[in-house]
């Protein structure tokens, strides 16, 4: 009894330093998130702070503003999430197979993540495809030009600016590659080959066996996409500055001008719930989905 | 045999395309960042391009770290990068211990909420973070960037190292304590040292994304003097927007700790992304 005393005493410390950070980091500020959304808090004037109940969201609701930038956001999710789900797994498929120069080509496919971060864009991948973008002296432009295609002006064109930047997103596939790479490698082989023995072709052994053994690899890069492109900000910030006119403000970029160039911490405040909830509604939506297409081992197995 | 060795060559024709493709569009952006940061003032701006400069100036290397003060921002960045990546190692394994090997009332609470952070989107809670820091006297420091590190870890890297904790065997600590060793004793002496290439990867990925890190050192750092390499690359933008070479060169010399990192650690990470894709 005393053995399990001393256990659980040490089981407290040992938590309470994330239990501190937890309340004061995360807990806290949600809460007091929430709270100075229904103000009109600025910080210039913070003694000046008025209750204004759902002002802020019935505003939001109505900013031609917000509308825009929350649709360009999900233009930009609808291009780039699909294109890292499919060409990852297509690149850890690739690599999968047992071949000569297959490190070679893992580590070159990785590097843009190594340079990138594994958070996604970094400055320095933003300064290096801004130089690509450029549409007089950039390479993209000169190598499409050798295959006939004219000069585009990608993050300059009102029209390019959002699939630009999700092609310079796609460059981080490296990323999802590993993560579904790391689960091919972990694939049970007895089921692999119990398939062969049963006299599944190759192609049906891809789409019975492989992909819904791969489902929780690709439910686990689709949360992490959804919730990273969401938000979407170094890239806009560095590349476009939202521009030309307003055709790349991402969500996030939007809300970080409320916050702090024109110190409207309120409305800022309330934006940022509203893109919370939304990407919980997804995520709750995804996982809900997810009983019925991802596989899990030791669960009944599906025709 | 005949069919299945075709099959084997047509099957191995495909793989190589796709992986030479990958690997062009992962490459050639790379290559273009070299060749641009060796090339002379009006070799960057030749039509058609240079792909290999005529006449290669390393010295741009040179000249990119006196155009921005890069020793001190590269300074800085260790600072941030370092002590914030060595904290979520720390507190990470610190709770992550118990939720693996303690038996005490809450823990499945606790393991439920650090899930719950995984899943929540970090940039709702910038503005509060920022008016709870600015409280506090925070701003324009470096705090802001490294305690959190060291109260909490982050979702995904305590999930991480639970999972690894929960691979050792049992008997470790059960030995341990017959032998009359405390529960932090067992922590910091069988523990950590049986578990240093998943502690390696998660504090590999966490410099990495410090290093990266564009949004946070935005918000708090206010002084040039105290910026990031992240801050000091865009500030060099704005100031030489045009000096694309000087540009490159500075960006290639930002990146290249975190590439060498990424070399060293490439075995340790896809053990460790193996454990997480699991969850």
């Amino acid at each position: 009894m005393k053995v399990s005393r001393r256990e659980r005493r040490a089981a407290y410390l040992s938590v309470s330093p994330w239990v501190l950070g937890f309340l004061a980091f995360t807990a806290g500020p949600l809460i007091m998130s929430l709270v100075v959304s229904f103000t009109d808090y600025n910080v210039l004037h913070p003694g000046a702070t008025r209750w204004i109940g759902a002002a802020n969201y019935t505003e939001a609701f109505r900013d031609p503003v917000l509308l825009h930038s929350f649709r360009i956001t999900l233009l930009y999710v609808g291009l780039a999430v699909p294109a890292d789900l499919i060409v990852g797994l297509i690149l850890a498929l690739v690599l999968n197979v047992r071949a000569r120069g297959g490190g070679a080509f893992r580590t070159a496919m990785f590097l843009p993540v190594m340079i990138a971060g594994t958070g996604g864009a970094s400055v320095a991948v933003a300064l290096l495809w801004l130089w690509l973008f450029q549409p007089r002296f950039g390479l993209l432009n000169y190598l499409l030009s050798k295959v006939g295609v004219p000069p585009q002006l990608w993050v300059y064109s009102p029209r390019l600016v959002v699939p630009s930047l999700a092609l310079m997103s796609l460059w981080g596939v490296g990323r999802s590659m590993l993560i579904y790479l790391a689960a091919l490698q972990g694939l049970p082989r007895d089921v692999l080959a119990a398939a062969q023995v049963d006299g599944a072709g190759a192609w049906r052994r891809f789409w019975r066996v492989t992909i819904p053994l791969l489902t929780p690899a690709i439910l686990f890069n689709l949360v992490l996409d959804l919730i990273g492109g969401f938000q979407t900000f170094t890239q806009a910030y560095i590349v476009t500055q939202g521009g030309p006119g307003n055709s790349s403000l991402f969500y996030m970029l939007y809300l970080y001008r409320n916050a702090f160039s024109y110190f409207r911490m309120g409305y800022a405040s309330a934006l940022a719930w509203l893109l919370f909830v939304f990407t919980l509604l997804v995520t709750i939506l995804i996982f809900w989905s997810a009983r019925r297409w991802v596989f899990y081992e030791g669960t009944a197995a599906r025709p | 045999m005949r069919t299945l060795l075709f099959r084997r060559r047509g099957l191995l024709v495909v793989v190589y395309a796709v992986a030479i493709v990958g690997s062009a569009f992962a490459l050639v952006p790379v290559l273009w960042m070299i060749s641009t940061a060796l090339k002379g003032d009006n070799a960057v701006f030749s039509v058609p391009p240079q792909l290999v400069p005529a006449s290669p100036k390393v010295s741009n290397f040179h000249q990119a770290t006196t155009l921005i003060p890069f020793w001190h921002y590269l300074r800085n960045s260790l600072l941030v990068a370092g002590l914030g990546a060595l904290g979520t190692v720390f507190s990470a394994a610190l709770v992550a211990y118990p939720l693996a090997r303690l038996k005490a009332p809450g823990m499945k609470v606790i393991f439920a909420l650090v899930v719950a952070t995984l899943l929540l989107p970090q940039q709702v809670l910038l503005i509060s973070q920022f008016l709870i820091f600015k409280r506090l006297g925070w701003y324009g420091t470096y705090l802001p960037l490294i305690v959190p590190s060291w109260l909490g870890g982050g979702g995904f890297n305590v999930f991480l190292l639970r999972q690894f904790f929960l691979t050792l065997p049992p008997e470790l600590d059960q030995a341990a304590l017959a032998d009359g060793a405390g529960h932090f004793r067992i922590f910091f002496r069988i523990i950590l040292p049986q578990s240093v290439p998943a502690l390696l990867a998660v504090g590999l990925l966490d410099f990495a994304s410090k290093w990266n890190d564009f949004l946070g050192p935005l918000i708090y750092l206010n002084r040039t003097s105290t910026y990031t390499l992240p801050l000091g690359l865009a500030s060099f933008r704005d100031l030489y927007n045009t000096a694309w070479n000087y540009l490159m060169a500075g960006t290639i010399l930002a990146v290249v700790p975190c590439v060498v990192l990424f070399f060293l650690g490439q075995r340790l990470l896809v053990r460790g992304l193996a454990v997480r894709a699991k969850g």
